[in-house]
């Protein structure tokens, strides 16, 4: 009982506090509540880790306390700044519609969100009770997490051979000692409620983001103008995907994280791109800050958004920097040295044949049920208006995931990684929120031009 | 919406009628009963093993092959296009081959390699090109290089491929679990490679089928395309695909809350699948003494040694990364440089060769004849734990 009071607390202290400071910070923009919530865990969680971050760098043991009263202030600061302004709600878009629906649509509304709840309740019982599984798990992340968990603060960790070579010095090694520490940070956080170290409840957070991702593409696919049923399919397809929920249930891994807040901070991006609102650019900004933060290819993840921006700042300028990426590419893989180090990867000119394992994992094993047939089918339907003046940011943007995940697989040292399939998934998960959302955002851009409505009367 | 899912059906009934008429065999309607032919019915040929129940386990290699036969009774080939064997191995051979023999071509041995997949044997589809034709007399399974370790042969079965029986075994093939062990983090459906054909591929089939059609009718009729009607198939293709999976999910959790369920944190970890590792840290753990003081774990098993690291902190312990750090390093680790070992510092020694301990001299033994003074702290069968003096 206690454990579970604790957890639930380790879990509401970031996400209200952070729902609050974007709700404080989107008031007076069309926002939902919901995207508010949706956002907030992620934000609330990055937030925490910056005050265990702080706290270490002072020489502070961290304690709940010590962390979480920084963390509740600004929640609370934030609430009073949400009711000292004058919220405009006439706005405020309304999300449950439910009243205008019909019999088999509110049928189908309930079977979606039945599906999508018994999904989440599975996955936490299995987070909950199984001890870390994956190699990666126990290998990278937690193992720092265990560490600073027993010392209080972030003791240093270091490559093998310094940490060979200095003994009696208090620092420790693992597979990668260099990785981020945003993640091993959320798990000491649960730790430190519980009061001990337990390798199954440490891995809440992976699937409280999960359902915090679910109310995130829920509103923000009704902002886009969907209606209830629709907008429950977009984010029923999304949870359901079997590589997204299995690593919740097998968790303990970042590629989670990093697929979570890519997709976010792409979604705030094309909302900004749609609505020119600061509060989106200022909440995919935040975002695309926590992705890079959780793991190396976060960075490059969220400077493929940066196209996207330039695209909707002037489209033309926007195309002719990608047609021009894609020229240095081709001159780089024509003259360019055969190997040169970046991001933690080795790019290579030369090209390795990969396709196969690519095609297997996502058009013939169930990793992602239909949704690259999906994906294909919905550009392929819509190719024509791809890069008009509305969806060309959002095009550009997957675009330029979809090279950096082309160059990743074909000419970098990690296409024996994409051969022997450990990454072939996980850097595909990376990109596959986003894509949902794009696939959506392709359909109700028809649906917006067929009935002529604009998106935010 | 009743269009729709008539389609899809339809559709769905199509693929399914071919993926059974390109898997069955030639009497696709006639009686083929099963045939299996346990692993003790074999003889050995080549190599060394023993039958053990009704099995046979094959132990080594002679001269770099095993070979296990046996004399069957004669069969036509075309009535049976698939076999599975069902071995069992901790760490499979790399070469493995099924190999037979026909009453038309006496003199000559067919064979075809046998892969794993998912921690099993992928069942083999044979056709006449390959040699697969006439009359079947003798079967034989092959394995060359070294046995890393025993290998157990429990049967080969030669199933039933009348179209029922094919049909039976596609469901069975789609209905399979899918155990979230370790591997699922990277490939979670290998298992799917070894299928008829893919649950996703068939009903993206299905689903493009029935759409094309529905499409087709359409503009003949040059009625106006009601979308709902693509969308409508579309879902319940997807529908239909996370049921399976959300059943699988649910089968993981039952097995999860069996294996671990009230259980404090503790207890869940020496339930885990490894327990035995975990309990072998957990007792080195209680002698070590605490950071900044040194443990390297060293094992041929790059994933053994992480493990038991794992365990061993907040201890300040390593799993072999000297004397370089190690990536993804899944190869032999090497032994640590003498020189950067320190007096105080704790070695692991868990099935590992690279490094051997003289327990009369009191000495760490290199490769190359180099020595360190160490001193037992634990014992046990599996591993030794020393520190180094």
């Amino acid at each position: 009982m206690l454990d579970a009071i604790a957890l639930a607390l380790s879990i509401a202290v970031p996400w209200v506090a952070g729902a609050l400071c974007i709700r404080a910070a989107t008031a007076r923009s069309p926002q939902s509540l919901a995207i508010a919530i949706g956002y907030g865990y992620l934000a609330g969680m990055f937030g925490t880790t910056l005050v265990m971050r702080a706290l270490s760098l002072a020489g502070i043991r961290w304690g709940v306390t010590w962390i979480g009263a920084p963390v509740a202030l600004l929640g609370l600061a934030a609430y009073f700044r949400i009711r000292s302004v004058e919220i405009t709600r006439g706005v405020t878009l309304r999300l449950g519609a439910l009243a205008t629906l019909t019999g088999l649509a509110r049928a189908i509304l309930v079977l979606l969100l039945a599906l999508t709840c018994a999904r989440l309740a599975m996955l936490a019982v299995q987070v909950v009770l199984v001890p870390l599984v994956p190699f990666d798990a126990f290998a990278q992340w937690a193992s720092k997490a265990r560490v600073w968990y027993e010392y209080g603060h972030m003791v240093p960790f270091v490559s093998g051979a310094e940490w060979a070579r200095t003994a009696g010095a208090l620092q420790f090694t693992d597979t990668h000692p260099e990785y981020p520490g945003t993640v091993p940070l959320f798990q000491v956080w649960t730790a430190l409620w519980l009061g001990r170290w337990d390798e199954s409840l440490i891995n809440v957070p992976w699937v409280v983001a999960c359902a915090a991702l679910g109310i995130a593409c829920y509103a923000q696919l009704r902002r886009l103008g969907l209606g209830p049923v629709k907008a429950m399919f977009g984010t029923y397809v999304l949870l359901s995907l079997p590589y997204l929920t299995i690593q919740v249930a097998l968790a303990g891994m970042a590629d989670l994280f990093v697929a979570i807040a890519y997709g976010m901070a792409a979604i705030a991006t094309w909302q900004w791109t749609i609505t020119r609102q600061r509060s989106d650019a200022g909440l995919a900004l935040l975002i695309a800050i926590v992705c890079a933060s959780v793991k190396f290819e976060g960075s490059v993840w969220a400077l493929t958004l940066v196209p996207g921006v330039v695209t909707a700042f002037n489209r033309r300028i926007g195309l002719w920097m990608m047609g021009a990426a894609a020229a240095a590419a081709a001159v780089y893989l024509t003259f360019g040295p055969a190997a040169l180090r970046l991001f933690g990867y080795a790019l290579r000119t030369q090209f390795v044949d990969v396709s196969m394992p690519v095609y297997e994992h996502m058009f013939v094993m169930d990793n992602w049920h239909l949704l690259w047939y999906a994906v294909i089918g919905v550009v392929a339907f819509h190719w024509r208006t791809l890069f008009d003046d509305r969806l060309a940011p959002m095009s550009v943007t997957m675009l330029a995931a979809i090279a950096f995940i082309f160059v990743v697989f074909f000419f970098s040292t990690a296409a024996g990684a994409v051969e022997d399939e450990t990454i072939t998934n996980r850097l595909v998960l990376h990109a596959a929120v986003a894509f949902v959302f794009y696939a959506a955002l392709i359909l109700s851009s028809r649906r917006q031009e067929s009935e002529a409505v604009p998106l935010y009367a | 919406m009743a269009s729709a899912a008539a389609l899809f059906a339809l559709a769905a009934v199509g693929v399914l009628a071919w993926i059974v008429g390109i898997n069955s065999g030639a009497e696709r309607f006639g009686t083929v009963p099963p045939r299996t032919v346990n692993g003790a019915t074999f003889k050995l040929t080549n190599g060394s093993g023993h039958p053990s129940g009704t099995s046979f386990v094959l132990e080594s290699a002679q001269d770099g092959i095993v070979t296990l036969s046996a004399e069957i009774p004669p069969f036509a080939a075309e009535k049976y296009p698939r076999i599975e064997w069902d071995l069992h191995s901790a760490d499979p051979p790399a070469e493995l081959a099924f190999a037979w023999r026909t009453r038309e071509n006496p003199r000559r041995t067919y064979s075809k390699p046998i892969y794993w997949v998912g921690g099993r044997v992928a069942p083999l589809k044979l056709d006449e090109n390959e040699g697969w034709r006439g009359t079947i007399t003798g079967v034989a399974l092959v394995a060359r290089g070294a046995l890393p370790a025993p290998l157990e042969v429990r049967s080969l079965t030669l199933p039933s491929t009348t179209a029922g029986a094919t049909l039976a075994e596609t469901f069975t093939q789609w209905g399979a679990r899918f155990p979230l062990k370790g591997y699922a983090i990277s490939f979670p459906f290998d298992a799917e490679r070894a299928h008829f054909m893919a649950i996703v591929k068939t009903l993206a089939i299905a689903c493009g089928l029935a759409m094309v059609v529905y499409l087709g009718i359409a503009h003949l009729r040059a009625r106006r395309i009601d979308w709902r009607v693509p969308w409508a198939i579309f879902a319940a293709a997807w529908i239909l695909l996370d049921l399976r999976w959300q059943i699988n999910l649910g089968r993981e959790v039952v097995a999860a809350a069996a294996q671990f369920g009230g259980k404090t944190g503790d207890e869940r970890v020496l339930a885990s699948d490894d327990a035995q590792l975990v309990a072998l840290a957990l007792e080195f753990k209680r002698v070590l003494p605490p950071a900044p003081a040194r443990v390297i774990v060293l094992s041929d098993s790059s994933l053994m040694a992480l493990r038991v690291t794992h365990f061993l902190l907040p201890l300040n312990a390593s799993r072999n990364a000297l004397p370089r750090n190690v990536e993804r390093d899944f190869g032999k680790a090497p032994a640590p440089s003498r020189d950067t070992l320190r007096s105080g510092d704790h070695v692991v020694l868990l099935f590992y060769n690279g490094l051997r301990y003289d327990a009369d001299r009191r000495e760490l033994v290199w490769p190359d004849g180099g020595t360190r003074l160490a001193e037992i702290v634990v014992a046990r069968p599996e591993a030794l734990l020393v520190r180094v003096i």
